[in-house]
């Protein structure tokens, strides 16, 4: 200790004891009166003095020291007295009683339930698949007398949906479509095809009957399009509902140096659409797509895909064939702090079709391009620009521009205001420019199901 | 070509091939790949230095309302662990990202993949049937359980017994993280002495229990410090918030929010809605309306206005706010700008 050190060189006590007895021992010796001078005397009253001194020096160091120790010793009664550590592993214990004592308490009346308790009513549904069953119904008006949507309302469309893991290695969508025709309700299977989810080397196969991997539009459901229709090109070219059919494809993630999302998708559908005319079912489509998505901020991202369909049009088995490509450009914004309010898109496609007919090859071509802006949290406004020639008559084509406005109820209903002028150089129920307006109303029910970016 | 110039292109050649072959920088660490970034600040603290943790999230958005962006899917492409907030707070997005990673590892069901909420309290688990009509109500409960550092202390200890179960070899260091991860958490709750003197999970038990009061004063242990001590003299006092998100923070600190501004979860407030709300905070003197980041003010700087209220705008995740870093600051932030409020 530090504190308290005597800066005093203390006296050692065995030579002041020494002096003394000496002194003593002198004059109990019985050495005569006369032989003490008084320069002994004088000698031993100095030795006194010095042995007083010596003492009064003592006394003063240990009295400094006593003092020092009993600071000391008042400091650390001042202070509690250390106490044992709480055994930590004891208080774990005890927490974790009293968490157990609310989880057999239903909450112990705070409201509190600990464990998955809660989650076993679903228990009993959980084999069920999730089943969604979406609206879409449609008003139309136009200047056109005639064809599919004439002045009237129209339920749509009513689409099934089930999906659910089929086993440990893949699950099972299924959508079913009821639409009316002729005033008759028919029903068809949209899509219906199991994905195998646990393959190696980042292969992704999927059998069954679904929308082919054609570019951004195509493979997307009807109620999920910003717009009333599908684009104009999708339309031609594939028909109403776009290209789609039973068969096989299977995708792969491409691994690259810059870890960006790249896939290629190869899909083998059944030749029985309308753009390759092919109504054998021994002839196929053979399609290729590749999409590469870069994220460029993390409010922005952009994505650029090809696509390649060919397919014999004839019943020739590829004497004369059809080809078609395409482009796909789509960019998306939506800042992470204000995305409940404020997003945009820009997506555009470019399509090129190369027909072998009997008097030759006919090149056709189209495009779209649309912007939707949401500028409030339930509101979005956009516009589209539609080119189509017709496949086997490039000499036809027509343009469109459509504006729309979209209130979001919420997640599971929106109405659509929408309008649609088309310009043609060939008559459609006796029109070449026609006005149309749309207003759609749109909704599902069922289990939240997951959005595709 | 010359002699030179072949041992040119054969030293480029190697050198380039020896570098394809060098390990990845952290390639020996245990990628996880978490959905929020709260979870992934705690996994980061437990997973110290043997894991590489990433958050799906930014902690800006919505966590209802992220995309599944393929980009995500790369980063999830690799991963050996992938953590969820479960509750279904992730069902917009999950399914979507674990289909599409390919990556057999981290799939449901399997050993890397982790659902947080195991073993959380939860608070508003529906007990009759519900629907949509009551707007975005979630079956299991309120997902927001992050927001009880109780539930963050919980979780610490799910991903530290999942890491040892994935590198069993690590797994000394992994618990131990776990403690110094608790024990900070508790000391920040708690403050420092009391935790030395009575221990975090006793004190955490008394809190559970009502009698930490009693038993700070039988074992004379020193006063309160920390966020509960901060909290303390607001405990009972009310606040509006905009949505059901706050749940678990005001019943830890014992605040009471008796409407928010939604009327129903996920609903956005109709001005008339709004016009009830500022009648209600009038009566009530309601002088706080607490809301995350992510939604618009424009409501709530209405409704405080009107009302004669202060309007607390706070993270609810890390990184939403500079002052939340982590899952300890991010509560420093929410308590230290209440308090402020409640202050007034």
């Amino acid at each position: 200790m530090q504190q308290g050190e005597p800066t005093m060189k203390p006296i050692p006590p065995a030579r002041g004891a020494f002096g003394l007895a000496l002194c003593v021992a002198s004059l109990a010796n019985g050495a005569s009166p006369q032989a003490i001078t008084a320069e002994d005397i004088q000698a031993l009253r100095t030795e006194i003095a010095s042995l007083r001194k010596e003492l009064q020096e003592q006394k003063e160091h240990y009295d400094q020291k006593l003092e020092a120790m009993q600071q000391e010793m008042t400091r650390l009664q001042a202070q509690p007295a250390p106490e044992a550590q709480p055994d930590e592993e004891e208080t774990e214990d005890e927490l974790a009683s009293v968490l157990k004592e609310l989880s057999e308490g239903e909450g112990g009346g705070l409201g509190e339930q600990p464990g998955l308790a809660a989650s076993v009513g679903r228990a009993f549904q959980s084999m069920n698949p999730d089943i969604s069953v979406i609206g879409d119904f449609v008003g139309h008006y136009s200047n056109r007398e005639g064809g599919e949507l004439d002045d009237e309302w129209l339920f749509r469309e009513l689409e099934l949906g089930f999906s659910a893991p089929i086993d440990p290695y893949a699950r099972a969508d299924v959508y079913l479509g009821i639409h009316q025709h002729h005033d008759e309700w028919e029903i068809h299977v949209e899509e219906a095809y199991a994905t195998f989810l646990t393959m190696p080397l980042d292969l992704q196969p999927r059998v069954g009957r679904f929308k082919s991997s054609f570019g951004k539009a195509n493979p997307v459901h009807l109620h999920a399009l910003p717009w009333v229709e599908y684009p104009l090109i999708i339309q031609n070219y594939f028909g109403e509902e776009g290209l789609s059919g039973d068969g096989v494809g299977v995708s792969w993630l491409v691994p690259n140096p810059w870890d960006r999302y790249i896939e290629l998708t190869y899909e083998m559908i059944n030749n029985d659409s309308s753009l390759f005319a092919g109504s054998e079912t021994d002839d196929f489509v053979h399609l290729v797509h590749y999409k590469d998505f870069f994220e460029l901020s993390d409010a922005s991202t952009l994505e650029a895909g090809f696509s390649f369909a060919t397919a014999p049009n004839d019943e020739g088995h590829g004497g004369n064939r059809t080809m078609v490509e395409g482009l796909d450009l789509t960019y998306k914004w939506k800042p992470p702090e204000a995305g409940l309010y404020k997003s945009f898109l820009w997506q555009s496609e470019l399509l090129a079709a190369q027909a072998d007919l009997i008097g030759g090859q006919e090149t056709s071509w189209g495009m779209y391009t649309a912007v939707d802006y949401q500028f409030a949290r339930r509101w979005t406004v956009g516009a589209l620009y539609d080119y189509s020639q017709l496949p086997y008559s490039s000499s036809s084509h027509e343009h469109a521009y459509s504006a729309f406005l979209t209130f979001i109820q919420s997640e599971f209903l929106y109405w659509r205001l929408g309008y649609r002028f088309t310009d043609r150089n060939f008559p459609v129920c006796g029109n070449e420019n026609e006005h149309e307006i749309f207003l759609q109303c749109n909704f599902g029910i069922g289990p939240h199901r997951a959005h595709k970016y | 070509m010359s002699r030179p110039q072949t041992q040119r292109v054969l030293t480029t050649v190697v050198g380039m091939a020896a570098l394809l072959t060098l390990p990845a920088k952290g390639a020996d660490k245990m990628k996880v790949v978490t959905t929020t970034t709260d979870l992934a600040a705690i996994a980061r603290f437990v997973g110290g230095d043997k894991a590489e943790v990433m958050s799906v999230a930014t902690g800006r958005e919505d966590p209802h309302h992220i995309a599944a962006k393929p980009s995500y899917m790369m980063a999830v492409r690799k991963a050996d662990l992938w953590i969820r907030t479960g509750m279904e707070l992730e069902i917009g997005y999950e399914s979507l990202i674990l289909d599409g990673c390919r990556n057999p590892k981290i799939r449901i069901g399997t050993p890397g993949h982790l659902d947080s909420s195991i073993g959380v309290l939860r608070l508003e688990v529906p007990t009759q049937k519900i629907d949509r009509s009551m707007g975005d109500i979630h079956p299991l409960g309120n997902p927001h359980y992050m927001l009880d550092p109780l539930n963050g202390r919980i979780v610490a200890k799910t991903i530290g017994k999942k890491l040892c179960k994935l590198a069993p070899g690590d797994a000394a260091y992994f618990n131990q993280q776990v403690k110094a991860f608790q024990r900070q958490l508790d000391e920040r709750m708690f403050g420092r002495e009391a935790v030395a003197k009575l221990g975090g999970g006793k004190l955490w038990a008394l809190l559970l229990k009502g009698r930490l009061d009693g038993a700070l004063q039988a074992s004379g242990a020193p006063p309160l410090a920390g966020w509960l001590a901060t909290m303390r003299p607001h405990a009972g006092k009310k606040l509006l918030t905009y949505h059901r998100n706050w749940s678990y923070f005001v019943h830890r600190f014992g605040l009471v929010v008796p409407t928010e501004l939604e009327s129903k979860p996920g609903i956005p407030p109709s001005p008339g809605r709004l016009t009830e709300v500022i009648q209600r905070a009038k009566a009530d003197q309601i002088k706080v309306l607490l809301m995350a980041t992510y939604f618009t003010r424009k409501a709530p700087d209405l409704v405080a206005s009107q009302a004669g209220m202060t309007v607390v705008e706070c993270a609810m995740f890390p990184g939403a706010q500079p002052e939340a870093k982590d899952y300890f600051t991010l509560f420093d932030n929410i308590v230290n700008r209440l308090s402020e409020a409640f202050g007034k």
